[in-house]
């Protein structure tokens, strides 16, 4: 397998621009075939929240370029060449996931954390992971049971610590992990959260097989100690990411375990949750 | 420069956040977030280039209400510079003890919590935390010319490295 790294020279001569949470992005090309299929790809990535701009020649502040060599995929970044791939799939479902951490690195008064999100009876269970940490798997056995769907990608916290929904669908993986599909919350029975809602709940959590559940409540500066590395703007944005992560630690309770199978697991889950909402009353 | 006698709370250079019980610091030159327990961040603050040692032991035991001694100040004192926290290094000075004897001793004597520091470094770029569309190693190897990440920094299993 050469390691060498293919490298394509082109102009630019085709674009377009779109906003997302007050992030203004370029994407240019010298193909109309490959613009459309990015168009596709950052619709797919913010749906309702793709506000696309007409105005050629518009100021971004990021540029994606996309061009083709009829082998190759080659993707740039403010005018760098940061990718490319033999797979249109791939190097399209790579233009998705680096679109979305743009936005999600620079979006406007939010901070983005890498979590699953799903509402309950009008708060908000948040559950932060890397990937392969089986969040999609959890958020959708919730999902199943009545909990409304957030995001199975990032919790965007507002400047309140209210989270909003992030509109796209479950990206479930299957077949050993090794494919994934995409499904809609009505194709699990469920429905979308719509409103901002406060969190109550932070979930630190992944799936160890034979696992009992045994939570461990994490003071505030341990729990967004915790909470950190999900947290996507940590560097561009740090001292309203952590006025944000202050207020989020105030108002829910942060918990730690391990859990088994995710089905029998988030029927529990929610019933804890209440458990707490109650209590929390009560105190 | 140092400067055993009178310790001096850094102030450049960081964002501090105090939250219920702890505060948090987040060092912007090492992109590293510190969690200091109550009784560190105390110490932290009493360092003003005021107080000695021991006047910021008799100020931790005014407000604590329990016996505090200057090996627990240097206790905290030595994490701080661990983690670059003060504007001056100080070298702890445990009288030839290790820190575990020091903890093991101050435990025993003490009724307030042990000065902690707790830190990690934020992740180099977000796309450490994301997946990269990569479902195997077979489409995503670190050296394979069809990786989907930049600079080919997949790690095969999903997820970009930094």
């Amino acid at each position: 397998m050469s390691e060498e790294r293919l490298t394509i020279r082109c102009v630019f001569d085709r674009e377009f621009n779109f906003d997302s949470y007050g992030v203004r992005i370029k994407i240019e090309s010298d193909s109309q075939q490959l613009l459309d299929a990015a168009k596709e790809t950052v619709i797919a990535a913010f749906g309702e929240r793709t506000e696309l701009i007409e105005n050629k020649g518009c100021v971004a502040s990021h540029v994606f370029g996309v061009a083709s060599d009829g082998v190759n995929y080659f993707l740039f970044k403010d005018g760098e060449q940061v990718s490319f791939g033999k797979s249109d799939n791939l190097f399209f479902k790579f233009l998705n996931s680096s679109l979305r951490i743009v936005v999600a690195e620079h979006a406007d008064s939010k901070v983005f954390l890498h979590a699953g999100v799903v509402g309950w009876k009008g708060s908000a269970i948040v559950i932060p992971a890397s990937s392969f940490q089986g969040k999609s798997t959890l958020t959708a056995e919730l999902v199943k049971i009545g909990a409304e769907y957030y995001s199975d990608e990032y919790a965007v916290l507002d400047e309140n610590a209210l989270v909003h929904p992030f509109p796209r669908k479950l990206s479930m993986r299957y077949f050993g992990a090794t494919r994934r599909k995409e499904v809609s919350a009505e194709e699990l029975g469920g429905r979308y959260g719509l409103e901002p809602i406060p969190v109550r709940m932070v979930l630190l959590t992944g799936f160890q097989k034979g696992t009992v559940w045994d939570p461990r409540v994490l003071t505030p500066g341990v729990g967004i100690m915790e909470i950190i590395p999900h947290t996507i703007p940590m560097r561009q944005k740090t001292e309203f990411s952590l006025k944000v992560l202050d207020l989020l630690a105030r108002r829910a309770i942060i918990v730690k375990s391990a859990r088994g199978d995710a089905k029998k697991f988030a029927k529990f889950l929610l019933a804890f949750f209440d458990n707490h909402i109650k209590l929390d009353k009560m105190t | 420069m140092k400067n055993p006698q009178f310790p001096i709370a850094r102030t450049s250079g960081i964002v501090i956040q105090e939250v219920p019980e702890e505060v948090l610091v987040y060092d912007l030159d090492t992109n590293k977030a510190h969690c200091l327990n109550q009784t560190a961040a105390l110490i932290w603050k009493a360092c003003d280039g005021k107080r000695s040692i021991s006047d910021i032991a008799k100020y931790v035991e005014s407000l604590a209400g329990s016996n505090v001694s200057d090996d627990f100040v240097w206790l905290a004192i030595d994490q701080l510079n661990e983690n670059n926290l003060l504007e001056q290094e100080i070298s702890a000075n445990f009288n030839g003890l290790s820190r575990r004897d020091v903890i093991k001793r101050i435990g025993l004597s003490t009724m307030i919590a042990v000065p902690v520091i707790a830190s990690l470094v934020a992740p180099q770029s977000a796309m450490a935390a994301t997946s990269c569309g990569c479902n195997n190693n077979l489409e995503c190897g670190p050296t394979t010319p069809n990786s989907q990440c930049p600079a080919n920094t997949c790690n095969g299993l999903g997820e970009c490295r930094p």
